[in-house]
């Protein structure tokens, strides 16, 4: 495969039930693959341009996530081609990221990452949503992946969150199509309810096959399988110049969720994903003129909105 | 008619093969065409461009599906299914007949229409002709189908096969009548008769009667015997009038479209190029191949290195070997290949007319795909009778 940067084997499959046992396992595991890793790659032909990147570990428990990376701290020096850190152990992935509050990533992230030197780019992947975003972006997390927007493109859903500082943007959401959608997930994203601890979760159960995956639902997007957009002839979001918005309604993406058509998928994910990039670009502006607490602000009040 | 204008603009000068142009109020389509099946306002997963890359000129809606989701009050405010689903090539449908037959088990034929169990909730419906073409209007295609009484394949009985052919008629001119839109779509009244010539005859007579824009051969593909299906087309397009377009329904194979077009039909439609791609096969000269199959796996070659598609320009059959089946994208870029394919065979096909070189054409078409084996007796047969002989 060759490439560019590849994260050091490990063993991660840690998450907020992981007991005290499990985690030191993990970190006695991990430490000897990455030892052979590093063994590995220094013979490596085909490695030779490829840097990698070490998992930083420790569960769900803060001091065991500093001791490891006070650990991997002393050995940075030895390390040939070494290329940053990758923030792991918290979830296992889908969902379970999605629903961690954002208080209690960046308390795990922070314990993981105030040992380390600031030069070297680091990762955390899973689907992490806006907020949860921000508050690891202001620990200096510099890479994060699509798995945000792929649950919501499987859940049929559309994001639809503030992505701009700029208030003239006619990218602006409007809250109307959320305020009837029946399914939420409730989650510590709701600021005035952001308190670290376990979050709360209702489900509506539907007629869906798979009501856990099917009928949850972020405050950051809407429904397309939701009756109310039947008729509508507007875009998913007014304003947006993704290929989908551009082109196509809402009644006709909820068409093609109610037939069951692979284009459905198709579009919101085009949707989805120009959202997303258009997000981390008001990211990276927004560090750039020192207002990343004004587009936290932004969101969390559009967030407000829909639940008062 | 007003929504149609056709022009042959070569004939073969030993069978009957013919191509033209044909004027549809959203496009102008090249005929001898084959029409991919975009059954619930979109086709298979790919964008409307990826549908015009592959060369598709117009596409197939269904009726019953449309009708019933998302419904002909949607479609009447979207004004044409064309602005629903981003479209604006030509667009054919169906009269949702032939679905409602197939696809549901209580269908029961009477004079006054189709009467139905709704899959939804069980109520009792009737789709009349009345009806289908009121769903055909909102949905605003070119080429409309006339509600046609379809017989079922393993019926045996000529009593109802004459039932269906006179039936037909009536029905035609209930939906001729019914037809609110006649300056933008044209009705295609269809042939039916089964396999019996003297019904063919009296449906062929009585319709080409009602001077339609154009004409469909109804009631084959459903498994008949193929011995049984060429004389059929055979007997129709020797009536039909010359000036208009013929589309024999739910033809696909590569072999049935080369040999109808010999015959002398226009158009052609079938699932059968999507449905394949679903199972991870791929259109090529000698039939088809599944790329799921082990010898694929190390093949570093386009599909076909002939092929201008999207697909054959951009991924290797290793590199669908690994996705299909596993991957949604992978039935987007069979699809994507497998449409690509049907349209380049009928442009070969047209040009072939056009250059004077049809039955070279089929005698080369033929001898690729059967490659060692022997030809069917029933391809050899049918274009015997239409004075081509394959090599040996
Ligand atoms: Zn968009
Ligand atoms: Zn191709």
């Amino acid at each position: 495969m060759q490439p560019d940067w590849f994260e050091a084997l490990n063993d991660a499959d840690t998450d907020k039930n992981s007991t005290k046992k499990r985690v030191s396992k993990s970190l006695l595991l991990s430490k000897s693959l990455l030892e052979q890793c590093v063994e590995a790659h220094k013979n490596s032909e085909n490695l030779q341009d490829s840097s990698f990147f070490i998992p930083l570990l420790g569960g769900h428990c803060e001091s065991e996530r500093t001791r490891w990376s006070k650990a991997v701290a002393g050995t940075l020096n030895s390390y040939e081609r070494f290329g940053g850190f990758s923030l792991l152990g918290m979830h296992t992935n889908g969902s379970t990221a999605e629903t961690l509050a954002p208080k209690l990533i960046s308390s795990l992230t922070k314990s993981s990452l105030d040992p380390l030197p600031s030069e070297y780019p680091r990762q955390s992947f899973g689907a992490w949503n806006p907020l949860a975003i921000l508050s690891l972006t202001k620990l200096g997390v510099d890479i994060f992946d699509s798995a945000f927007p792929f649950l919501v493109t499987e859940r049929k859903a559309a994001l639809k969150f503030p992505v701009s500082l700029d208030s003239e943007s006619d990218e602006t959401p409007v809250n109307d199509s959320l305020t009837h959608q029946s399914k939420k997930l409730k989650t510590e994203n709701a600021p005035e309810i952001s308190n670290g601890q376990e979050l709360s979760e209702e489900i509506v159960s539907n007629e869906g096959e798979n009501p856990r995956e099917d009928n949850i639902i972020s405050p950051f997007e809407m429904s397309l399988k939701d009756e109310s957009n039947f008729s509508v002839t507007e875009p998913i979001l007014v304003g947006c110049q993704c290929y989908t918005c551009k082109n196509f309604t809402r009644s006709y993406i909820h068409h093609l969720v109610n037939v069951n058509e692979l284009l459905a998928p198709v579009l919101l994910m085009i949707h989805n994903l120009h959202h997303w990039t258009k997000f981390f670009e008001s990211i990276r502006s927004a560090i750039k003129t020192g207002r990343l607490t004004d587009l936290e602000i932004k969101i969390q009040s559009y967030i407000l909105d829909i639940y008062p | 008619s007003p929504a149609l204008t056709f022009k042959i603009l070569a004939e073969c000068s030993i069978s009957k093969a013919r191509t033209s142009i044909m004027k549809l109020p959203h496009y102008t389509v090249e005929l001898p065409m084959f029409m991919p099946v975009g059954t619930q306002g979109t086709m298979k997963g790919l964008l409307p461009e990826q549908v015009k890359e592959a060369n598709a000129q117009i596409i197939l809606g269904n009726t019953y599906h449309l009708g019933t989701r998302p419904g002909k009050d949607l479609l009447n405010k979207f004004q044409s299914l064309h602005n629903f689903m981003q479209w604006d090539r030509a667009i054919l449908t169906d009269s949702g007949g032939f679905q409602m037959v197939s696809l549901l088990e209580l269908a029961e034929i009477t004079e006054e229409g189709v009467k139905f169990r709704s899959p939804y909730d069980g109520s009792e419906c009737m789709l009349t002709p009345e009806e289908s073409i009121e769903i055909q209007n909102a949905i605003g295609g070119d080429i409309m189908m006339q509600l046609d009484d379809v017989v079922d394949v393993r019926e045996k009985e000529y009593e109802r096969f004459k039932i269906a052919t006179y039936r037909t008629t009536r029905w035609l001119d209930r939906c001729m009548k019914a037809n609110k839109n006649p300056d933008m779509q044209n009705l295609f009244p269809i042939i039916q008769g089964g396999l019996f010539p003297d019904l063919r005859k009296i449906s062929l007579e009585e319709l080409t009667a009602r001077n339609a824009p154009g004409y469909a051969i109804g009631g084959l593909s459903g498994g008949e015997e193929k011995d049984k299906f060429w004389p059929v087309v055979h007997l129709c397009t020797n009536h039909l009038p010359k000036n208009k377009p013929r589309y024999c329904m739910g033809v696909g194979f590569a072999v049935d479209l080369v040999v109808c077009c010999a015959l002398g039909v226009d158009m052609f439609d079938c699932v059968f190029p999507t449905r394949t791609a679903r199972f991870g096969c791929a259109l090529v000269d000698n039939g088809q191949i599944n790329l799921k199959a082990r010898e694929f796996a190390n093949d570093f070659q386009p599909i076909d290195d002939k092929c201008d598609c999207t697909t054959c320009q951009n991924y290797t059959r290793s590199y669908l070997n690994t996705i299909v089946t596993k991957e949604t994208v992978a039935c987007h870029l069979l699809s994507i290949h497998n449409i690509a394919y049907q349209m380049r065979l009928m442009r070969n096909i047209r040009e072939s007319i056009k250059e004077g070189r049809f039955v070279e054409f089929v005698q080369d078409f033929m001898e690729t795909y059967y490659r060692d084996q022997a030809y069917p007796q029933w391809v050899i047969d049918a274009l015997a009778a239409v004075n081509i002989t394959l090599n040996s």
